[in-house]
């Protein structure tokens, strides 16, 4: 087990050494000069051409790119990311302010998505081919194909401006979580459904399932001691994948519901062309998809122990 | 010799019998069929955007702005008074565009690549394989939205970002094909008599990849199309006055309180075509008896 973390833990590194080169070659195959294009952030329209040198040198845009990608590289392993171009704020500090609002509606919406799905896919599976079952799985195939920002909208003009139930935007009190959650939550949970009736029909089929059935336990005693357990797995291991969806969510609902998390200061940055900001962020959606993926595998083979990483085949 | 051969033919068309889309299935699909009929829709719509549209989609009236849907503005009309029915149809070319040139370009290069894997083997495809994973432990959203935006917004950034994102699923795909087909007895039987490996891939591996790939690329479709449409949304993609879906929703929301059918129909348009293309390429998969791949789902 130990060999296989270590493993995939270099692995992870090379991913985030690959990502961030891929940010940093978009950033100088860009038209536009990044000097100018951060001295005019930082100066307004009437520059002159001296402070766009000063800033070049300043911030070493005058070393060849390759130079200045092993010299970002040099400062992360002393875990600097430098500072934002635009506010001179540490880009470490920004992130770690922004991360809480983030991990908050993470978590709700997961919560959220699967109040959904689970008892929605339990019962396709249960009921299997009824009108209840089809009419499930359609709502959760039109699901899948709605845009989350357009149904973010329709929640804001529903609940926040016709209803005024729920503030449509900011950060801060219980209320403010629930629309975006929800968006992100309802449009997870649509997946997670077709998952969870899935897996929870392939375990109904199987003997065990038969057997206890044999033996003449009640049918809520086979679903819940029996069948759940083993038919939840997939369900595990899905919803740690759904994190990517999650933070790729994030990007877009945060931005429609004003929330502070890192997917705002991501688009806010790439708009000021915050090189740095970006970089930093990137970075750290690399980190953090990576670590969870690495996270639910070993949770599925902890929860199964017929998985086994280190045994070769 | 010609023995082998035949035989070879023999148990090549079997497995393809046993494999072949059946169309008898796929007919009796009702949701996969609508799908189906609904893309062929879309696809006229977008042919003949001019024809159908009443209005030129550009064309502002500042007198009439912010019109309720009548028989002359179906949709009713923006702020700049431009026809929202006609800036939705023209959508389609733009959206279906984006789609069609993104899957095609990355169809065509994930499998090439795919190929090149499997069948090679060795470094390249230790190095192939390697800039796939890279590029899948990256939400593809985000990453398109980083190139897109760096590289500044436009129709040819958005379509770049996207092919860069989402052509690693087909080389991992064809990749995994490639391998399980290279077991296959008429492959090995065909690769006694020694021809070229690149008359292999062509005659006998390529057409056996070729389904899972147009199912891949039928739900990519979708996925392109809602990335697409989510980065203009943002701001990061086709910028206004171009009548994208995404960038019209964006333009609609200072709106939505009191004219809330600048939002309302480009999504509706977003969610008609995005659901086209999931069923279609839901009932394709389950004609062919696909699995569900658990990873395109997650995206």
């Amino acid at each position: 087990m130990w060999k296989y973390i270590a493993k995939r833990l270099a692995m992870i590194s090379i991913v985030i050494a690959g990502v961030t080169l891929v940010a940093f070659s978009a950033m100088y195959l860009a038209p536009g000069d990044p000097a100018e294009v951060i001295a005019l952030a930082r100066y307004g329209e009437d520059l002159s051409a001296s402070q766009v040198e000063t800033l070049r040198v300043a911030e070493g845009f005058d070393a060849p790119v390759h130079v200045q990608y092993m010299i970002w590289l040099g400062h992360l392993l002393q875990l600097d990311l430098g500072k934002s171009l635009v506010t001179s704020e540490d880009v470490l500090t920004e992130i770690r302010q922004k991360l809480p609002a983030t991990a908050e509606l993470a978590i709700a919406s997961l919560l959220i998505s699967l109040l959904i799905a689970l008892p929605a896919g339990i019962l396709g599976a249960l009921r299997k081919n009824t009108l209840l079952d089809k009419s499930c799985m359609f709502v959760s195939l039109v699901g899948v194909s709605i845009p989350n920002f357009w149904l973010g909208l329709l929640l804001i003009w529903f609940f926040a401006l016709t209803l005024h139930m729920f503030p449509s935007y900011g950060y801060g009190s219980l209320k403010h979580i629930v629309l975006p959650a929800l968006t992100l939550g309802t449009s997870m949970s649509a997946v997670t459904a077709r998952l969870t009736r899935a897996s929870l029909l392939e375990v109904l089929g199987q003997e065990y399932i038969v057997a206890a059935r044999a033996r003449g336990f009640d049918e809520r005693t086979i679903l819940f001691r029996h069948a759940l357990k083993n038919a939840f797995l997939p369900v595990v291991t899905f919803a740690g994948m759904q994190f990517g969806y999650l933070l790729g969510g994030a990007v877009v609902v945060e931005t429609i519901f004003s929330w502070p998390g890192i997917g705002k200061l991501l688009v806010d940055s790439i708009f000021a062309m915050d090189f740095s900001m970006v970089q930093g962020c990137v970075l750290f959606i690399a980190v953090l998809f990576s670590l969870s993926s690495l996270a639910v595998d070993i949770l599925y083979a902890v929860l199964d122990p017929r998985i086994r990483y280190d045994r070769r085949d | 010799m010609t023995e082998v051969i035949e035989k070879t033919e023999i148990t090549e068309k079997a497995y393809l019998a046993e494999k072949r889309l059946n169309f008898g299935e796929f007919g009796k699909n009702r949701l996969a069929v609508s799908g189906l009929l609904l893309i062929a829709f879309l696809c006229i719509l977008a042919l003949f955007a001019p024809r159908i549209a009443p209005h030129d989609p550009l064309a502002q009236r500042l007198d009439s702005g912010l019109l309720f849907p009548s028989t002359e503005y179906p949709f009713g009309t923006d702020e700049l008074g431009r026809c929202i029915f006609s800036r939705v149809i023209y959508g389609t070319r733009i959206s279906l565009g984006i789609g069609l040139l993104v899957v095609a370009a990355t169809s065509v290069a994930g499998t090439s690549l795919g190929l090149l894997s499997g069948y090679r083997g060795g470094l390249l495809d230790e190095v192939i394989m390697r800039v796939v994973d890279i590029v899948m432990a990256f939400p593809n959203i985000i990453l398109a939205l980083v190139i897109a935006g760096l590289l500044g917004p436009g129709f040819s950034s958005v379509v770049l970002a996207l092919a860069f994102t989402q052509w690693p699923a087909y080389a991992r795909l064809v990749r995994g094909q490639v391998l399980s087909l290279r077991k296959r007895a008429f492959v090995e039987a065909a690769r006694a008599l020694r021809p070229s490996s690149f008359y292999i891939m062509r005659k006998h591996i390529l057409p056996n990849c070729m389904e899972p790939v147009i199912v891949l690329g039928t739900l990519e479709i979708a996925h392109v199309i809602i990335f697409a449409s989510a980065l203009s949304f943002l701001g990061l993609g086709i910028q206004a006055p171009d009548p994208e879906w995404g960038s019209m929703l964006k333009a609609g929301i200072p709106f939505l309180r009191t004219v809330s059918h600048l939002t309302f129909f480009p999504g509706l348009m977003i969610i008609f075509t995005v659901f086209a293309f999931n069923f279609a390429g839901d009932g394709l998969r389950d004609s062919l008896g696909q699995p569900a791949d658990q990873e395109v789902l997650a995206r």
